[in-house]
C-alpha cells in the first residue's frame, strides 16, 4: 500500500508542476507559447520512449500522465465555461482532433504492417 | 516511531491529493463571454461566442466590440486560493516522498516478515494435527491388540479344551461298552484294522479331523494332508481313510 501511495505522490508532484505551468500560461500570456512548446516536447519524448525505445517505460508513462492531468486541471474552469456557453465549437474541435488522430494512427499502423511484411 | 511516520505519510498524501484536485475547481481569472451575431460563408446567420479574460492583451480574431453583446461574466476569481492549494499540494507531496523513501522498504520488510510468520504458524498447526491423528491411530491399534490378547488368553486354548472333551468322550464310550450286554456287543460290527492307533490314539480323532478339514479348506489335496497334517507314512494314510469313514 505504501509503495502505491509513494508512486501516487510522484504523480501528484509532477501533475502539480504541470498545473502550475498551466496557470502561469493563462495568467501571463507571454508564457503561453513557451509552455505549450515544452508540453509538446515532453509528450513527444514520452511517445518515443513508449513506442520506440527499449527498457523501462514507467517514467515515460508517469510523466505523460502527469502532463495530461496538469494540463486538464489547469484549464478545467475554462472548460466548464466553454461547455456551458459554447459547446458547439468544443464538440467541433474535439471531433476534428479525434478524426485526424484516428487517421494518423491508422496510417502509422499501415506503415508498420507494410514494414513487417517486407 | 514508525507508526507515527506512517500516519504522517498517509496524512500528507491525502492532503496533497485533495489540494491538487481542489485547485482545479473555481475560476482562475475574470472572464467575459460575448455573443456576436454574424453571417457565415454561405450567408447563414450564426452566433459566435468569444471568451475574453482580464489577462488578454488584445481582442480575439473576428471580434467586433460594436456588434458583440456581453452575455455573461465571471467577476470573482479565486486566483490566490488556487495558487495556495497548488503550493500546498507540491509541498505535501515533496515531504511525503522524503518520508516514503525510508518508510516503503521498511513496511515491505514488515509485511514479508508477518507473511512468513503466518505461513510458519499454519504449518505448525497442520503438523500438530497430523501428529495428534497419528497418535490417536496408534493408541487405537494398541488398544485393539491388548483386547485381542485378552480374548486370545480367554479363548485361545480351544485345542486343549477339545482334547479334554475327546478324552472324556472316549472314557464315556468305553464305559458304555463295558456296561452293554455281551450279545449286543457281539452284534456290533467288527472294527477294521487299526494299526495306526499306536501313532494316532482315539482322543486325537476329532482334532485331527478338524486339522484335515482346515487343510482341505486351504486347498490342499489328499497327499499334502497326509504328509503335512498327519505326518506322512502308511499309518497316516490308514488314519486319514479311517477319519473319512467315520466323519463323512
Amino acid at each position: 500500500m505504501f509503495r502505491h501511495l509513494k508512486n501516487s505522490q510522484e504523480l501528484v508532484l509532477y501533475a502539480s508542476l504541470s498545473c502550475g505551468a498551466g496557470f502561469l500560461a493563462r495568467l501571463i500570456p507571454a508564457f503561453y507559447i513557451p509552455i505549450m512548446l515544452l508540453r509538446v516536447g515532453f509528450f513527444a519524448y514520452c511517445f518515443i520512449v513508449l513506442f520506440r525505445a527499449e527498457g523501462q517505460k514507467e517514467l515515460a508513462i508517469l510523466i505523460g500522465s502527469a502532463l495530461a492531468l496538469g494540463f486538464i486541471g489547469a484549464n478545467l474552469d475554462l472548460l466548464e465555461v466553454i461547455v456551458r456557453y459554447d459547446l458547439q465549437a468544443l464538440v467541433a474541435r474535439v471531433t476534428t482532433v479525434l478524426v485526424f488522430g484516428a487517421l494518423a494512427g491508422f496510417g502509422y499502423y499501415q506503415f508498420k504492417t507494410d514494414n513487417k511484411r517486407n | 516511531m514508525q507508526t507515527k511516520s506512517k500516519t504522517v505519510f498517509i496524512a500528507l498524501s491525502a492532503i496533497s491529493i485533495s489540494s491538487l484536485i481542489g485547485s482545479w475547481g473555481f475560476p482562475l481569472q475574470r472572464l467575459e463571454i460575448y455573443k456576436q451575431p454574424e453571417l457565415s460563408t454561405f450567408k447563414v446567420p450564426v452566433v459566435r461566442t468569444f471568451l475574453l479574460t482580464e489577462n488578454d492583451r488584445d481582442y480575439p480574431y473576428g471580434f467586433d466590440k460594436s456588434i458583440a453583446k456581453k452575455f455573461a461574466q465571471i467577476h470573482e476569481p479565486y486566483t490566490v486560493q488556487k495558487i495556495l492549494l497548488l503550493t500546498t499540494a507540491i509541498g505535501c507531496s515533496v515531504v511525503a516522498l522524503i518520508i516514503g523513501r525510508d518508510l516503503v522498504p521498511l513496511s515491505e520488510m514488515e509485511e514479508e516478515i508477518s507473511r512468513i510468520k503466518a505461513e510458519g504458524q499454519k504449518e505448525l498447526a497442520l503438523k500438530g494435527i497430523k501428529q495428534r491423528l497419528s497418535l490417536a491411530g496408534k493408541s487405537q491399534q494398541l488398544l485393539f491388540l491388548s483386547e485381542m490378547r485378552e480374548l486370545m488368553e480367554e479363548f485361545g486354548s480351544m485345542e486343549s479344551e477339545m482334547l479334554e472333551v475327546d478324552e472324556l468322550n472316549a472314557l464315556y464310550s468305553q464305559t458304555e461298552e463295558n456296561l452293554l450286554p455281551k450279545d449286543e456287543v457281539e452284534e456290533t460290527k467288527p472294527e477294521p484294522n487299526q494299526d495306526f492307533r499306536s501313532t494316532f490314539p482315539e482322543q486325537m480323532d476329532s482334532t485331527s479331523w478338524k486339522a484335515c478339514l482346515k487343510a482341505l479348506n486351504d486347498g490342499c489335496d489328499r497327499s499334502e494332508i497326509i504328509t503335512q497334517v498327519l505326518g506322512g507314512g502308511s499309518h497316516a494314510e490308514q488314519y486319514y481313510e479311517f477319519l473319512k469313514g467315520r466323519y463323512l
